[in-house]
């Protein structure tokens, strides 16, 4: 294969973990393939979800003007927030560093709410930086949607972000409704991979959809439904000559294999 | 208008002070531009009814007795290290010239310590940090030293900036080679990878 669909876990190692073992492992397996293809799709999803969880801790750090405060804020969430409790520790370890080392030199400061600043002024620079980069790290961007509008994050006056609109246009039907009605056979096989008795609520959401598809395909399908679509889109869209490049290939290999494809990770 | 019914000219901190005269006084051409200064106040004229005198920043932010003032702080802060940097620019031994970047790397904090100028200039004081953070001690490369030196020189003649342009300064570093990012940012996100 010598085309990479670049599915969301992929780009959101690229553009927000900076200089770790995953955004190297990721940016080299983009060089693999001739053509590097991310789906609109895929913007869709990094902004709802990990850039949104950024900008969530910019606020927090705006709103606390505490570091240790955010940190408690953010460990009272606890697990499926997309924050994760390892990073908390690592955000506890850097302040601990930060205090421990030479005032003078090695680090800015070590004052509480130093620290907020400090990470505030990160997080702002690292959302707005990774949006504008997002569609200049593969050779190509496809499958515009056209009922959803890219607008970049911006900060109001009130020091917090916007990330508005993060889901499509809800006043008109999905603009990728005709084509997967197109295709019920394909839906039909999608479906069948995912697990029937599986407790994950995503997956229940997607056998649902995927269920509404075929069985009422008169029917609108409007966000909510191409929302909990998500990762049979990525199957349903990738090009026959492509693989899908994703680093969760428990969820996209099953669907990926039952319509013919293929997912790698990077 | 003021209510005294007089002009007066306002003075922005981000724009040069230009003083327009209304003698509509012709000596030189219209598309000349000239300077001349006195007292530290640049004139320029631009055609033949505009004087513009342009007040170099030293001027503009002039230390007063016991000043407090932050941005006056900033200023004298940034020419240390500009200065310092100037030096390692100069230096032909690569040791000297990482000792001057050294020694400018030493105003950081003390800059940080300004940050209430604006978000602006936190964010380029803050991705400076990252990126010396980042390097390891590593000496900058001749490229990126020029970078570091052109942004410091441009946050002292325009202190106060937005958080969009300072985030402008910060990609420009990044484009160099230089990571300005904290090195634990990239481990703050799960979720996605959890289903590995």
């Amino acid at each position: 294969m010598s085309d990479a669909y670049i599915e969301t876990t992929v780009l959101t190692d690229i553009l927000l973990k900076p200089e770790s073992s995953k955004h190297k492992r990721a940016t080299a397996a983009l060089k693999r393939y001739e053509n590097t293809l991310l789906p609109v799709y895929s913007i869709k999803e990094w902004k709802a979800g990990p850039l949104h969880n950024f900008a969530y801790l910019h606020d927090k750090l705006v709103f606390t003007k505490s570091f240790s405060q955010t940190l408690n804020a953010i460990s009272a969430l606890g697990r499926g927030t997309y924050l994760k409790s390892t990073a908390m520790e690592a955000l506890a370890a850097t302040a601990t560093t930060l205090k421990a080392a030479p005032q003078k030199y090695a680090s800015l400061s070590s004052g509480d709410d130093d620290l907020a600043d400090i990470y505030r002024l990160a997080l702002a620079s690292i959302i707005i930086r990774s949006w504008r980069k997002r569609r200049n790290i593969t050779t190509r961007v496809v499958d515009d949607l056209s009922c959803y509008v890219e607008v970049a994050p911006r900060v109001g006056q009130d020091g917090y972000f916007d990330l508005t609109p993060k889901e499509c246009d809800g006043d008109q039907e999905c603009c990728l409704a005709e084509q997967l009605k197109s295709q019920p056979t394909l839906l039909e096989a999608l479906r069948k991979a995912i697990p029937e008795n599986s407790g994950r609520r995503e997956d229940q959401k997607r056998r649902q959809a995927l269920k509404q598809l075929i069985k009422h395909p008169k029917q609108t399908v409007d966000r909510e439904t191409c929302r909990d679509l998500g990762d049979a889109i990525f199957a349903f869209f990738c090009p026959k000559t492509a693989v899908i490049l994703t680093t969760n290939m428990r969820d996209h290999q099953p669907l990926a294999e039952s319509v013919g494809k293929k997912a790698e990770k990077p | 208008m003021s209510d005294t019914g007089t002009n007066i000219t306002q003075i922005r901190v981000n724009e040069p002070v230009r003083q327009f005269e209304e003698t509509a006084t012709r000596t030189i051409n219209s598309d000349e531009s000239t300077f001349s200064s006195a007292s530290g106040i640049s004139f320029e004229t631009v055609g033949a009814t505009a004087l513009a005198p342009v007040i170099d920043i030293e001027r503009l932010y002039e230390t007063l007795p016991g000043s407090t003032s932050q941005i006056v702080r900033a200023l004298e802060l940034l020419k240390q290290a500009i200065d310092f940097l100037s030096e390692a620019r100069k230096s032909e031994n690569p040791m000297d010239s990482d000792r001057y970047v050294q020694r400018a790397q030493l105003a950081l904090p003390k800059l940080f310590a300004c940050r209430s100028i604006g978000d602006g200039f936190g964010v380029i004081i803050n991705s400076l940090y990252f990126a010396f953070t980042n390097l390891h001690g590593t000496p900058l490369t001749s490229d990126q030293l020029n970078v570091v030196w052109r942004i410091l020189r441009e946050l002292r003649t325009r202190p106060v900036m937005s958080l969009e342009q300072g985030i402008q300064h910060a990609e420009e570093l990044e484009n160099c080679g230089l990571e300005v990012n904290p090195p634990d940012l990239g481990d703050l996100l799960e979720g996605y990878e959890s289903a590995e």
